[in-house]
C-alpha cells in the first residue's frame, strides 16, 4: 500500500505520501471503530453516555485543530457554533425531523451560518478574528436567549425522544456520534491531506516564501472555517441528544472555547493525530477532577499556559518529533540522492543522501 | 427627553469602554498581539482594590495605587514570562497562551471571591450627580470618562512628542530595523506591555467603582473594548474614544427601546461597522498607537 | 591598531552556511568594499558584525573587545552601525524622528575598550548639515520619500549613533544612477570626517573608486584581500564570478 510518485527528469526525487505506520495506523482506525460499535451492546448505558460525550470532544478538538493549527484561523468562538447546533437539532425535531437525522443536519445548517458569517470575520485579521468570533458567538447566545420557542434564557429539553426506551436512546445517540465523528475525522484527514491541506500548510510554515509562490489561501480558510464550524454545530448536536437539555449560557458558553483550545494545545496543534490524543486526555483528566469546579478548570488553564511555553508540539508533537512517528499520512517525504549543484560547490554538502521531510511542524 | 438622556448615559458609559480599549489597542498595535486575558486582568484589579480596600481597611487611594503599580508589575512579567517565551513557534501561540491565562483568572477569582457581585465603595462621590437641562450627570461616570480622555491624550502625547514614543513606534513599524538603529526591541515590549496591562487595571477599578464587578465578567470587557477599538478604526486613539462612546450610546439607548437588548444591540452595531467600514469610522493607516 | 577584527566567523541561515570562517581586520577610517556574486555572504557577514544574525562559531571584536554575543541594539552604542539593504525606514515616522531615533539614550553601555574608539562626532545638526535634502524634508513621513530620499534618511539615521565602524549594504540598490550619485556624494562628507566603512556594492567600478581595499567574497569564504593601489579590475571580476583559480589570501 505504497503511493510513489516519480518526477520524470533525473536526478531520481520520490515523494512518499504513505509508510508502514500509516498502514497500520488504518488498519487500527478501522479495527477500533468496529469494536466501539460494539460498546452498547457491551457495556451499561453510562458508559455509552460517557463515550458520547468523548466523541463530541474529539470532534470538537479535530475542528477546532483544522482551523488553527492548519488554517491559521483561531476561534474563540467556535461555541456560537456548538450552541447553533445543539439548538438546531431542538428546532428540527420540533418541524418533526428525527432527531437523530437532525444531527448531520444541524452540521449542515452551521455551515450554512458560517459562509456568510466568514465575509464579516474575514475582515478581521489574525488575533481580532479571534475577538470577533467570540462577538458572533455572543451575538447567537443573545439571538437564542429571545427565542420563547426554544426555552429562552431558561432553556428547554429535547422531547422527540423521551418516548424510546433509554437504553436504545442510549445507543442511538451513541452510534450517531460514532458516525459523525469518523465522517469528521475522514473528511478533515481527506481535506488537509488534498491540494487545500497541503496549500494551508505551505502559508502556515513560512507565509512571505508561500505568496512570493503565488500560493494565496484566503478560499482555501473560507472552506476550513466553513466545515470546521459545521462540525462544532455537530458536537453541539451530539452533546443534546446526549444530555437532552440545553440552556443558552450553557451551550454557547466560552468554557467550551477553553476546552477546544485545551485539548488542541496539549494535545498538538498542527498535527493531525494531536487533537485526538487531546481529547482523550482531557476526558480522563474529566472523569478524575470535574468535581472540583473552578479549580479544574484553573488547572486546565495553567497546564495550556504551560504547554505553550515548554512543549508548545504538544504530547503527540513532542513524541512525534523526538521519534519521527507519524500516524496519519499528512506528510510529503522528499527523497533525492544527491542535491543537483554547480561543480565546486557540490562537495561543501555534508550529506550525500538528504533526505528532507515538508511537514512544517515534525 | 429620554432618548436624549440615553446617549447622556451612553457617552458617560463610553468613558469606561475607552479606559479598558486604549490598552488593548496599545498592545495590538505595538506588539501585534490580542491580550485575550485583557479584561480579566482588569478585573483582577478590580477584586485586588476591592480586597484591599474593603478587605484590608486600606485608605481607598492607596489601595488604588498599590494595585495600579501591582498592574504594572504584573504586565512587564506578562511580557518577561509569556508572551517573550513563546515566540518561534506557531505565530498565534502568544494569543492562545493569554486565553490560557484568561481563564486561570476568572476561575481562580471565582473561588477566592465567590460568584457574589462586588463593587469599590466610593462614598458620597459614587452617587453624587448634577441636573444639567433635566439630565443627571453622575459625578462618578463624568469622573471616569475624564480619566478615560486623559489617558488617552497622554498616551497620544507619549507616542507622539517623547524619545519613548519614538522608539515605541519604530519597534511597532520594524522591531529587527529597530535593533539596528540601538533600540531594545524587547525592552520597549515590555515597558508597552506594562504600560497597557497597568491601563486594563485602571480600567478595571473605575469599572468597579462605576457598577457591581463578577469575577468572570472581564471576557465582556474584552469584547466591548475590542468593539471600540474597530469601530473607532484601528491605530487611532481618538477613534477608540469615539468608537467606545458609539458603543456606550448603541447599548444605552438599545436598552431603552427595550431593556434585556442593549448588549445586543452594541454587538450589532459593530458587525454593522465591520460590514459597512471595515477599516473603523476614523481609519487611519499612518498613525499608529 | 585594529578596529574591527572578525575571527573565523561561521554564520548559518537554518541548515545553509552562508560565511565560512571568515577573517577580516579594519582599520580607523579604512574604507573595505566586500565584492563577490549574489549569495557569497556579504550581507550576512555585515549583519553578523552588526548582531542582527548570530555567529555559530569564532568572535567579533570591536576595539579589542569581544562583542561576538553582544545584541544588536547594544553594539549600535559600542559603535557598529549598519544601513541595511532596501533602507527598511520607519514609515509612519517623520524624516527628523528616523534620525531621533537613532540618537543613544543614555550613555554609552558598552566597556571602556569601545568609548575611546575614534569616531566622526556625527550628531543630528551635523547630518542635517551634510545631508540638504533631509533639513529640507524633516516633517515628511518616511514612507511618501523618493529612493534617494530614503537613502539619505538610513545613512543619517545610522549616522547620528556617531559610529566607529559605518556598515553600507547595497546602498545603491533599487536607486536610478543620479540619485546613486547623490547619495556618493554625500558619502564624501562621511568618509572624510574619520569612520571606518566596510561596504557592500554591487558596483565594482564604483567599490574600486570609493573604496581603501577590497575584499572578495565567494561561496562564504574569503578568496582576496587586497588594497586598492593593488587591486587588479579583470582580478577583481573574475573573482566576482568566481571563475578562475582561487588564490588563498
Amino acid at each position: 500500500m505504497s503511493a510513489v510518485v516519480q518526477t520524470p527528469p533525473a536526478p531520481r526525487v520520490q515523494v512518499v505520501r504513505w509508510s508502514r505506520t500509516a498502514s497500520a495506523s488504518v488498519a487500527g482506525f478501522a479495527v477500533l471503530v468496529a469494536v466501539a460499535a460494539a460498546v452498547p451492546m457491551l457495556f451499561v448505558p453510562l458508559v455509552g453516555n460517557r463515550l458520547t460525550a468523548l466523541l463530541a470532544l474529539v470532534v470538537l478538538a479535530v475542528t477546532w485543530n483544522a482551523l488553527a493549527g492548519y488554517a491559521g484561523l483561531v476561534s474563540v468562538g467556535q461555541q456560537g457554533f456548538f450552541g447553533l447546533g445543539a439548538y438546531a437539532v431542538l428546532a428540527l425535531s420540533d418541524l418533526g425531523v428525527n432527531a437523530y437525522l437532525s444531527v448531520p443536519l444541524a452540521g449542515v445548517v452551521c455551515a450554512l451560518v458560517a459562509l456568510p458569517s466568514s465575509l464579516l470575520l474575514f475582515r478581521l485579521r489574525a488575533g481580532q478574528f479571534a475577538i470577533g468570533t467570540w462577538v458572533l458567538a455572543e451575538v447567537f447566545r443573545l439571538l437564542v436567549s429571545r427565542v420563547p420557542q426554544l426555552g429562552a434564557g431558561t432553556g428547554r429539553s429535547l422531547t422527540s425522544t423521551t418516548g424510546v426506551d433509554p437504553a436504545l436512546r442510549q445507543a442511538l445517540t451513541y452510534w450517531t456520534a460514532l458516525a459523525m465523528t469518523v465522517l469528521v475525522l475522514v473528511g478533515a484527514f481527506a481535506l488537509l491531506r488534498s491540494r487545500v491541506g497541503i496549500r494551508l500548510q505551505a502559508v502556515r510554515d513560512d507565509e512571505n516564501a508561500a505568496r512570493s509562490l503565488g500560493v494565496g489561501v484566503t478560499g482555501e480558510k473560507r472552506l476550513v472555517f466553513v466545515l470546521g464550524s459545521g462540525g462544532a454545530g455537530v458536537a453541539g448536536a451530539i452533546t443534546l441528544t446526549n444530555s437532552l437539555t440545553a440552556q443558552p449560557d450553557n451551550m454557547f458558553g466560552v468554557q467550551w472555547a477553553a476546552l477546544m483550545i485545551f485539548m488542541v494545545v496539549i494535545g498538538g496543534i498542527g498535527a493531525f493525530e494531536g487533537p485526538i490524543i487531546g481529547a482523550v486526555l482531557l476526558f480522563v483528566v474529566q472523569q478524575l477532577f470535574d468535581g472540583l469546579g473552578n479549580w479544574y478548570l484553573v488547572g486546565l488553564g495553567v497546564l495550556a499556559v504551560v504547554a505553550t511555553l515548554s512543549a508548545p508540539r504538544g504530547v503527540w508533537g513532542e513524541l512525534a518529533h523526538r521519534r519521527g512517528w507519524t500516524a496519519a499520512p499528512l506528510f510529503h517525504d522528499v527523497r533525492w540522492p544527491a542535491l543537483p549543484l554547480a561543480s565546486g560547490a557540490a562537495a561543501r554538502h555534508d550529506a550525500a543522501d538528504t533526505t528532507v521531510r515538508e511537514e512544517g511542524r515534525r | 427627553m429620554r432618548l436624549l438622556d440615553a446617549v447622556v448615559q451612553g457617552c458617560l458609559l463610553g468613558g469606561q469602554y475607552a479606559l479598558f480599549a486604549a490598552g488593548l489597542s496599545l498592545m495590538f498595535g505595538v506588539l501585534k498581539v490580542v491580550n485575550l486575558a485583557h479584561g480579566d486582568l482588569g478585573i483582577l484589579a478590580a477584586f485586588a482594590a476591592i480586597g484591599l480596600a474593603a478587605g484590608a481597611g486600606l485608605p481607598l487611594a492607596l489601595a488604588v495605587g498599590v494595585v495600579l503599580v501591582g498592574m504594572l508589575g504584573i504586565g512587564a512579567a506578562l511580557h518577561a514570562g509569556l508572551l517573550a517565551r513563546t515566540t518561534g513557534a506557531l505565530p498565534q501561540i502568544s494569543m492562545i497562551a493569554t486565553f490560557g491565562l484568561s481563564v486561570v483568572i476568572g476561575n481562580a477569582l471565582q473561588e477566592v471571591f465567590s460568584a457574589d457581585p462586588r463593587a469599590l465603595d466610593l462614598g458620597w462621590f459614587g452617587t453624587a450627580g448634577v441636573s444639567l437641562g433635566g439630565i443627571s450627570v453622575g459625578l462618578l461616570p463624568a469622573a471616569v470618562l475624564a480619566v478615560a480622555v486623559l489617558a488617552l491624550t497622554g498616551l497620544h502625547l507619549a507616542l507622539t512628542r517623547t524619545a519613548f514614543g519614538r522608539r515605541v513606534r519604530a519597534t511597532a513599524d520594524d522591531p529587527g530595523t529597530a535593533a539596528l538603529v540601538g533600540v531594545d526591541a524587547r525592552r520597549t515590549y515590555l515597558v508597552v506591555t506594562a504600560l497597557a496591562v497597568g491601563l486594563a487595571g485602571l480600567a478595571g477599578v473605575a469599572y468597579a467603582a462605576s457598577s457591581l464587578v463578577t469575577p468572570l465578567a472581564g471576557p465582556s470587557r474584552l469584547i466591548f473594548a475590542f468593539e471600540a477599538v474597530v469601530i473607532g478604526g484601528l491605530g487611532s486613539l481618538w477613534g477608540t474614544l469615539l468608537g467606545a462612546m458609539v458603543l456606550g450610546v448603541a447599548q444605552s439607548v438599545g436598552s431603552v427601546v427595550d431593556p434585556s437588548s442593549g448588549v445586543l444591540v452594541g454587538h450589532l452595531v459593530f458587525l454593522m461597522v465591520l460590514a459597512t467600514r471595515p477599516a473603523g469610522l476614523l481609519a487611519r493607516a499612518r498613525v499608529r498607537a | 591598531m585594529t578596529l574591527l577584527r572578525v575571527e573565523g566567523l561561521v554564520v548559518r541561515h537554518g541548515l545553509l552556511t552562508a560565511v565560512r570562517e571568515v577573517d577580516l581586520a579594519v582599520a580607523p577610517g579604512e574604507v573595505v568594499a566586500l565584492v563577490g556574486a549574489n549569495g557569497a555572504g556579504k550581507s550576512t557577514l555585515l549583519h553578523a558584525v552588526a548582531g542582527s544574525l548570530p555567529a555559530a562559531q569564532g568572535r567579533v571584536l570591536l576595539g579589542g573587545e569581544d562583542v561576538t554575543t553582544m545584541p544588536a541594539h547594544q553594539r549600535v552604542r559600542a559603535g557598529i552601525s549598519l544601513v541595511p539593504e532596501g533602507r527598511r525606514l520607519f514609515p509612519s515616522l517623520s524624516v527628523l524622528e528616523n534620525l531621533l531615533v537613532g540618537v543613544p539614550g543614555g550613555s554609552r553601555a558598552a566597556g571602556p575598550a569601545t568609548s575611546g574608539l575614534p569616531r566622526g562626532g556625527w550628531d543630528v545638526d551635523r547630518v542635517l548639515d551634510a545631508f540638504p535634502v533631509l533639513a529640507r524634508l524633516r516633517d515628511r513621513p518616511a514612507g511618501l520619500l523618493s529612493g534617494g530620499e530614503q537613502q539619505a534618511t538610513a545613512i543619517g539615521r545610522a549616522l547620528v549613533a556617531d559610529p566607529a565602524l559605518l556598515l553600507l549594504d547595497e546602498v545603491s540598490l533599487g536607486l536610478s544612477p543620479a540619485a546613486v550619485d547623490v547619495v556618493y556624494a554625500s558619502l564624501e562628507a562621511v568618509l572624510a570626517g574619520g569612520v571606518a566603512v566596510v561596504l557592500v556594492e554591487q558596483d565594482i567600478e564604483r567599490a574600486l573608486r570609493t573604496a581603501t581595499r577590497i575584499v572578495c567574497l565567494l561561496e562564504g569564504r574569503v578568496t582576496r584581500d587586497v588594497a586598492r593601489r593593488d587591486a587588479d579590475r579583470a582580478e577583481i571580476t573574475r573573482a566576482y564570478f568566481g571563475t578562475g583559480t582561487e588564490v588563498p589570501s
